[in-house]
């Protein structure tokens, strides 16, 4: 990693995504692009890879790559079945 | 009228609804799509708000492990249909609530045609399939729903298809687009979820629905909330169309 790009950002999971994570939040230190992001949690949890994902920064949902800031929270939106 | 009057008395007191509120939520027309734990709590609240037509669509019947959250069921009522059971307990709660059921199971064929006949749509379902199915339908007759899910203890909330002046509708698909997933979305049965919590989501559901029908108060249509009942929390994600 770039040291002097790097940022820490806050990464918050919501049900299975938080199952395979194993924790509803963790602080991670990236480079400022959601899709290093997007990377390393599917190298890090690679039962991710299975699950459908959305992503929300600040709580904005988000379908592209954006630069991210230092401090940012970065969301793991999974689709819910039950009624 | 004079009965009517007393009946919705303290919701007629309200500045915001008033009786030109209220006479728009005698005359709405809204489709609960599922009669499960979601459907169990809107439509309580639904019918006992004065919401004067009310459809059930639901071929399932009901089940012991339903009773823990299903709350218009009891244990006579293992084995028979729940969109028949709900409309019988709804109109002997609230007569003057017209309810229809349609004890079948909603599929592209058919939603067209019963969706021309209500104003709202409930998603009250267990599965995305049939989420889709409300999604293509909604859009087609130009209507609302209020969408619901739930996992364990976590739920997900959203107004859906729905127009104002200044902000284009957003829709489900904005947020999870259709596509194949290697592992399929649990529902209730697979994934077990807290008895309490469609009761709350429900009465949520009810809640958007009643402010589009009488046009008060801010509707949930260009966000979707996360709820988690375990830790008491609300985290509402923006949607932009």
């Amino acid at each position: 990693m770039n040291e002097t790009k790097s940022i820490q950002v806050k990464v918050v999971a919501f049900g299975v995504l938080q199952e395979i994570i194993g924790t509803s939040s963790l602080q991670i230190e990236c480079l400022p692009e959601l899709s290093w992001v997007k990377d390393f949690l599917l190298q890090s949890y690679p039962g991710l890879s299975k699950q459908h994902i959305q992503f929300a920064v600040n709580k904005q949902l988000v379908s592209d790559n954006i630069t991210l800031s230092e401090g940012c929270e970065i969301a793991l939106l999974p689709p819910f079945s039950g009624g | 009228m004079e009965d009517t009057f007393a009946k919705y008395q303290r919701q007629i007191s309200l500045q915001e609804i008033g009786l030109v509120g209220m006479k728009k939520i005698q005359n709405a027309r809204v489709l609960l799509v599922g009669a499960g734990g979601l459907a169990c709590s809107s439509l309580l609240y639904l019918a006992a708000c004065g919401v004067g037509n009310i459809g059930i669509i639901d071929f399932d019947t009901i089940e012991i492990s339903n009773l823990h959250r299903q709350v218009l069921y009891g244990h006579t009522d293992i084995g028979k249909l729940k969109a028949l059971v709900a409309k019988e307990k709804l109109e002997v709660l609230h007569p003057n609530c017209k309810v229809k059921a349609y004890a079948t199971q909603l599929i592209s064929d058919n939603a067209y045609d019963i969706f021309q006949s209500y104003d709202i749509i409930i998603d009250a379902c267990d599965n995305i399939e049939t989420r889709y199915v409300i999604e293509e339908t909604c859009l087609k007759c130009n209507i609302p729903w209020v969408f619901a899910a739930i996992n364990k203890f976590e739920a997900q909330l959203s107004v859906f298809n729905f127009h104002t002046p200044t902000q284009a509708a957003v829709q489900y698909s904005d947020v999870f687009p259709k596509t194949t997933l290697a592992e399929p979305v649990l529902n209730c049965a697979e994934a077990g979820v807290l008895g309490i919590l469609p009761g709350i989501v429900g009465s949520l559901q009810a809640n958007e629905a009643l402010k589009i029908m009488a046009g008060f108060g801010t509707v949930l249509s260009n966000s979707i909330l996360y709820y988690n009942a375990l830790h008491n929390t609300f985290y509402p994600i923006q949607i932009k169309p």
